[in-house]
């Protein structure tokens, strides 16, 4: 593979292919796959992979201290001391 | 001017109040999923071998690393919150210069807020500088040759990263 600049050097597109316990076969091709910059994650797939993510890891964080994470990173500019984000990590 | 002088000049230069709406938009968006995927990186192997060597980096008044309850020199604790975030493989990546610069630049802003006092919009302006600087720095190293000689650019390239948002920083606050 040759690098070009502004294209994307990672596989794509993206194939899945199924089949099921029929014998049945079904494929889906996604020539920009979702998060790719020509296919962009919305602002909500954002904040689910974002609350996915993090009921997956080992912090054990409520959902009330979850809420309050996304609240202070989407509105990040408007906070006086980054720590504030530290402490809602321990 | 030298590219050092250049990039210098672009970092030290950059305001909050320069960047356009959208920039800023994205990269509270990249901290979001940066801060997600490096919480779910706890729950990863890599979390294993952290535990391993980071209690011999234990120090009073450190720095934290997500999910472990000391605190431990500055350095290695973003280095760790830098591995996590990259444990899944699932944080951002900047597809020219092949590097995953929120990781890095995450961890950085994280530990730099426990040593120092910065904003939200110092924040968003190191991490754009950090950001900014790492892809062209990255492009021009010709990431697939670094690939092929056993490289990962992020460990390359990247490595100055944090360096050029904590100067950014650190210079804010000795000049406030």
């Amino acid at each position: 593979m040759k690098p070009v600049e502004g294209r994307a050097i990672l596989p794509t597109p993206g194939i899945v292919e199924i089949e099921t316990v029929n014998g049945e076969k079904f494929t889906k091709r996604v020539d920009f796959v979702k998060g790719h910059f020509k296919n962009p994650n919305s602002l909500e797939d954002c904040i689910e992979k974002m609350r996915a993510c993090i009921e997956y890891g080992g912090l054990h964080i409520s959902k009330n201290r979850m809420n309050q994470l996304q609240d202070l990173l989407l509105g990040m500019e408007k906070i006086e001391d980054i720590r504030q984000l530290v402490l809602l990590l321990k | 001017m030298t590219i050092s002088e250049e990039y210098a000049r672009y970092i030290g230069g950059l305001r909050f109040e320069a960047l356009p709406e959208e920039v800023v938009a994205k990269t509270k968006l990249l901290m979001l999923d940066t801060i997600g995927v490096a919480v779910a990186g706890t729950s990863s192997d890599t979390r294993q071998v952290l535990s391993k060597f980071i209690p011999s980096y234990e120090i009073p008044g450190g720095c934290s690393v997500l999910s472990f309850d000391r605190r431990y020199t500055p350095d290695m604790a973003m280095l760790s919150n830098g591995v996590m975030s990259h444990a899944y493989d699932f944080d951002d990546c900047h597809n020219a210069s092949l590097t995953h610069p929120s990781g890095i630049l995450v961890a950085c802003l994280l530990s730099l807020g426990e040593l120092s006092k910065f904003g939200g919009r110092d924040a968003i302006t190191a991490f754009v500088a950090g950001y900014e600087v790492t892809v062209r720095l990255g492009m021009a190293a010709t990431p697939l040759g670094q690939y092929t000689r056993g490289f990962h650019p992020t460990g390359t390239v990247g490595t100055l990263e944090p360096l050029r948002s904590a100067v950014r920083l650190w210079d804010w606050m000795l000049n406030d």
